[in-house]
């Protein structure tokens, strides 16, 4: 059933309509059938509040619904940790649904440890280690459960970002944004010279700016700084990393730019501006 | 009576002690306020030929009506007179924040007009109703802290005064007036001295009225908030942060490990991510802003700043090696307030000598009451000694006696023999900087011509700093420079270039601001002049004297640019406009406001012309420095890595400029259809009547 356009069972209530109760468990109904029958997956108290006037009212809402028989095959099933959940009994049998109810626990620890990781330590949750996180958890459905949370719009904060050895990693972009967790997941590879050339090319191509090297004193980098020397010299002698070049301001400070983004008139220029020019210029 | 005004503007008559009060919208509606009034008094009131020193020269310390209304960085005052700093004496404007302005306010009084000299040493107290001229003779000869705890001691602590040193006395021309310890309005102290007016004392007990129904204001404010960046209106952070997708060289200076060391305990600022708006006055550490990470830690014992303002820029520091030297180990101020000290040395100095040679200067200058023109002194000095011209000009006695190995030694010694030197005007050294740069030029002509011609004295037109010229926003920064009488001290150009965000985000919203993302060039990457750049030009003016106007901060406004993603970063361009018109129920959009703006912009130019007596202003004010067009030497226009410009381009950047203000591509000066589309019809008829206007 469509409305307005939209799919039924879309979370989107029909703007500026006062919607009786029949109308919400059509649109109940539509979405848990959606899910049950093309997504094989149980849906969600939180997925279907939306669709209500007043979530507040959900349980009052879900009592009426169940009492008709228009709706029989909607049921109920709540989960160990006490998240409750609707499917078709068209669909699944009770046992299929708590077997679901298995794997949605396991995809909610998993959330919840990847926004504990990104909110509480700034960190970003290794993909490799959820079976150490989760006892128990069969580690060959671990990518299928990603899967389903990356179409899950519960967790849409939640994305996977992959560094340059292959590692993948999870994050919250409530807690942690797409840049940062970028630079979180290069540090992670634990190869400081790559990771100075990558966040020196992004800087050199997006902004544009030359990169202090004092910059990678931050602690989101996980670098010594005291190798900074034989780190820049790698770099500066690496084919792979030929287009990275130093730079050294009238202060002594020095920078790196990429050539690919910069040319060396530019990347003088901009250096002394920081060092110098901007303090000349308050 | 409509709301943030209070209805009544204060005039002082100091020849024959006259006090009387004014209605302000009746006079200056069409001004708004500030600088716009100011502009209006000075045009209605002051003659062409008059000095900046004459009686009938006018002083005016115009607040708006936002200011003390609680709008965010609300707290300014304009201080508008002829300048005696110009060496064609023109109209210019100082600008001062803390809280003296809205004190005013409170006191029930939107500006103050003073004309007239004092036949002795006065100051005015204001006190509610209650204005008197008083007695100046004791405090006459002290310096601005003296002075300012003694008139607290008289009329109680809880008052503002604004106040001028021995430098505005002795009628140096490069004098300040300070209020609330270290915010001063350049360039106008000797006009104050040379009145025998030492200080304005206020203290207020009244409220304002804010149009708007509270819950509506309350609600505005905390919109508005959000979207305020750090100290210049920088949207991202200085280092990688996790609340935020972008960082870069911004005054967000806040990071682990940023303490403000010399609180009790040391205070670690840490992370202020934008949606904590309990930290917004955490952000800038302005002591790593102007210092350095190292330095601005070991110092800092807080940052302050002025009413109304969220954000906070003076850095209040505590170094105990300034007692050595007799002056207080606890000063404050903010950039170019501090900066200048080891401005007079060669080479630069580092390290603790420069962080002692900052503070003592700032300590001498905030006292003596002495400007510094945004250091366009230092950079004279250090060339005149470099260039052997302090032995050409000076008597050879007087030569001999400066104690030029304190210089050497850069010890902080020197500063004060200097600064001690210009304030008093002692020697031929003494009066020269005392006149300062552009008078300078009447003096010695290898000044002039290397004020022209030479990069290193950052020097605009007339011997003025440059500020925020070419080298921000290449032909954007050079307009904004050519049309102001003192150095432009303009931020909202530089302000939305140096947001931080990446120059993809700056072209977008530089698109939907000044109809093309080609207006805005990366630094130091100037491309060919367009139509946007002179619209980006226009409103940076326009906007200028608004803030000067209404009396907000042009450090922190307008907010083009926000540090919200979910808005893509966008400010809101319409802020100022609700703001007036929450404030003060008179509705405005932002076209009628920039139409307000223009008017402003438009009343200064004719002043200009008036008394400079030209109609020329393009080819005889709006002037380019030569080394605007010579440096580097060994590059070309529109190629990377400098800000030099092309003739015929800045001559294409000019036309447009004034295309867009409506102004004569010719002369440069407003035309009657401007000026008439203003409501500003007297003042094309004076102009045309004194052969000023041409079109």
């Amino acid at each position: 059933m469509e409305e307005n356009g939209k799919p039924s069972g879309s979370p989107q209530i029909i703007e500026g309509k006062k919607l009786d109760n029949e109308v919400i468990y059509v649109a109940i109904a539509d979405r848990v059938k959606n899910d049950s029958t093309n997504r094989g997956q149980l849906t969600s108290l939180e997925l279907i509040k939306p669709l209500m006037q007043d979530p507040g009212k959900i349980q009052s809402y879900l009592g009426e619904m169940m009492g008709n028989e228009v709706y029989k095959d909607i049921k109920l099933i709540t989960a160990a940790n006490g998240a409750t959940y609707l499917y078709s009994e068209k669909v699944f049998t009770r046992r299929d649904a708590e077997k679901l109810t298995l794997d949605e626990e396991v995809r909610s620890r998993i959330i919840n440890q990847v926004r504990e990781d990104s909110s509480k330590k700034e960190s970003l949750t290794p993909v490799n280690k959820l079976g150490a996180l989760i006892p128990g958890a069969e580690l060959d459905k671990i990518d299928s459960h990603l899967a389903l949370i990356s179409g899950d719009e519960r967790y849409k904060d939640v994305h996977i970002i992959t560094n340059r050895k292959g590692t993948r990693y999870l994050y919250s972009e409530k807690f942690l944004t797409c840049n940062y967790a970028e630079l979180l997941a290069r540090a992670e590879a634990n190869d400081p010279v790559a990771i100075i050339a990558d966040t020196v090319r992004d800087d050199s191509r997006i902004y544009p700016r030359p990169t202090n090297l004092d910059m990678f004193k931050a602690p989101v980098f996980k670098i010594d700084f005291d190798e900074m020397g034989r780190y820049t010299s790698e770099l500066t002698k690496s084919p792979e990393y030929n287009d990275i070049k130093l730079i050294k301001a009238s202060t002594g400070a020095i920078y790196l730019y990429s050539d690919l983004y910069f040319n060396p008139d530019l990347a003088k220029a901009t250096v002394e501006w920081e060092e110098v020019g901007r303090y000349e210029n308050p | 009576m409509a709301g943030g005004y209070t209805g009544k503007t204060l005039r002082v008559d100091l020849t024959t002690g006259k006090i009387t009060a004014e209605d302000t919208l009746a006079k200056y509606k069409d001004y708004i306020g500030g600088a716009g009034l100011g502009y209006k008094v000075l045009w209605d009131e002051v003659p062409a030929g008059t000095k900046a020193w004459d009686p009938a020269n006018r002083l005016i310390f115009g607040v708006g009506p936002l200011s003390g209304t609680g709008a965010p960085c609300g707290g300014r005052v304009s201080v508008i007179s002829l300048w005696p700093a110009s060496q064609f004496e023109l109209p210019a404007v100082g600008h001062m924040g803390g809280h003296w302005g809205p004190e005013l306010k409170f006191a029930g009084w939107d500006s103050i007009i003073i004309q007239g000299k004092a036949n002795a040493p006065s100051w005015i107290s204001i006190q509610d109703n209650k204005v008197e001229i008083r007695d100046a003779k004791k405090l006459w000869g002290q310096g601005i802290f003296q002075a300012t705890a003694a008139i607290c001691a008289d009329i109680g602590n809880d008052c503002h005064v604004a106040a001028i040193g021995q430098a505005g006395e002795n009628l140096v021309r490069l004098s300040n007036v300070m209020n609330d310890r270290s915010h001063s309005a350049g360039g106008v102290g000797s006009v104050m001295g040379s009145k025998n007016l030492k200080a304005i004392g206020v203290k207020g007990t009244g409220a304002l009225k804010i149009s708007m129904d509270k819950n509506a204001w309350r609600d505005l404010v905390n919109g508005y908030l959000p979207l305020m960046g750090c100290n210049n209106q920088g949207v991202v952070p200085s280092t990688p942060q996790a609340w935020a997708e972008f960082s870069g060289s911004t005054r967000w200076t806040a990071q682990k490990g940023a303490f403000w060391g010399r609180a009790t305990p040391p205070f670690d600022v840490g992370i202020c991510p934008a949606d904590d708006l309990n930290k917004m006055g955490l952000r800038t550490h302005k002591g790593i802003q102007d210092h350095g990470f190292e330095m601005g830690v070991k110092y800092t014992t807080r940052i302050g700043g002025c009413f109304g303002c969220p954000i906070r820029c003076h850095t209040a520091m505590d170094n105990p090696n300034l007692e050595q030297f007799g002056v207080s180990r606890f000063q404050t101020n903010t950039c170019n307030g501090i900066s200048h000290g080891p401005g007079w040395y060669d080479p630069a100095p580092t390290g603790e000598k420069l962080m002692l040679l900052k503070q003592i200067g700032s300590a001498l200058a905030d006292d003596y009451g002495w400007w510094s023109d945004y250091g366009q002194s230092g950079r004279d000095f250090v060339y005149m000694k470099k260039k052997g011209l302090f032995e050409k000009y000076l008597p050879a006695k007087e030569y001999a006696a400066i104690p030029w190995k304190l210089w050497e030694a850069q010890s902080p010694e020197f500063s004060q023999w200097l600064y001690k030197t210009i304030t008093y005007k002692e020697g031929e050294l003494g009066q020269a900087f005392a006149d300062g740069p552009e008078w300078m030029e009447k003096r010695y002509p290898e000044m002039k011509e290397a004020h022209i011609k030479e990069y290193e004295l950052q020097s605009w037109k007339f011997g003025m700093a440059k500020h925020h010229s070419t080298e921000a926003s290449g032909q954007v920064g050079a307009l904004i420079n050519l049309m102001r009488n003192a150095h432009a001290q303009n931020h909202t150009h530089s302000n939305f270039q140096g947001s931080g965000l990446p120059i993809a985000l700056k072209k977008e919203i530089g698109a939907e601001l000044f109809g093309t993302p080609d207006a805005v060039d990366n630094n130091n990457d100037v491309k060919p002049m367009n139509a946007g750049k002179a619209r980006f030009a226009v409103l940076s003016m326009i906007y200028q004297d608004l803030h000067d106007s209404l009396t907000l901060c042009n450090w922190t406004q307008p907010i083009w640019a926000s540090p919200v993603k979910e808005r893509k970063y966008r400010g809101d361009p319409e802020a100022e406009a609700k703001f007036f018109s929450a404030v003060t129920g008179i509705n405005k959009t932002r076209g009628d406001l920039e139409l307000d703006g223009l008017r402003i912009l438009t009343l200064f130019r004719a002043l200009t012309m008036r008394f400079m007596n030209e109609a020329d202003m393009r080819n005889k004010h709006d002037l380019i420095p030569e080394w605007a067009f010579t440096y580097p030497k060994d590059k070309e226009p529109f190629t990377s890595g400098h800000a030099k410009m092309d003739r015929a381009d800045m001559e294409k950047a000019k036309d447009m400029f004034y295309e867009q203000l409506g102004y004569d591509a010719k002369t440069g000066a407003p035309t009657r259809a401007l000026l008439e589309k203003l409501n500003m019809k007297s003042v094309a008829d004076e102009l045309e009547s004194t052969k000023l206007l041409t079109v």
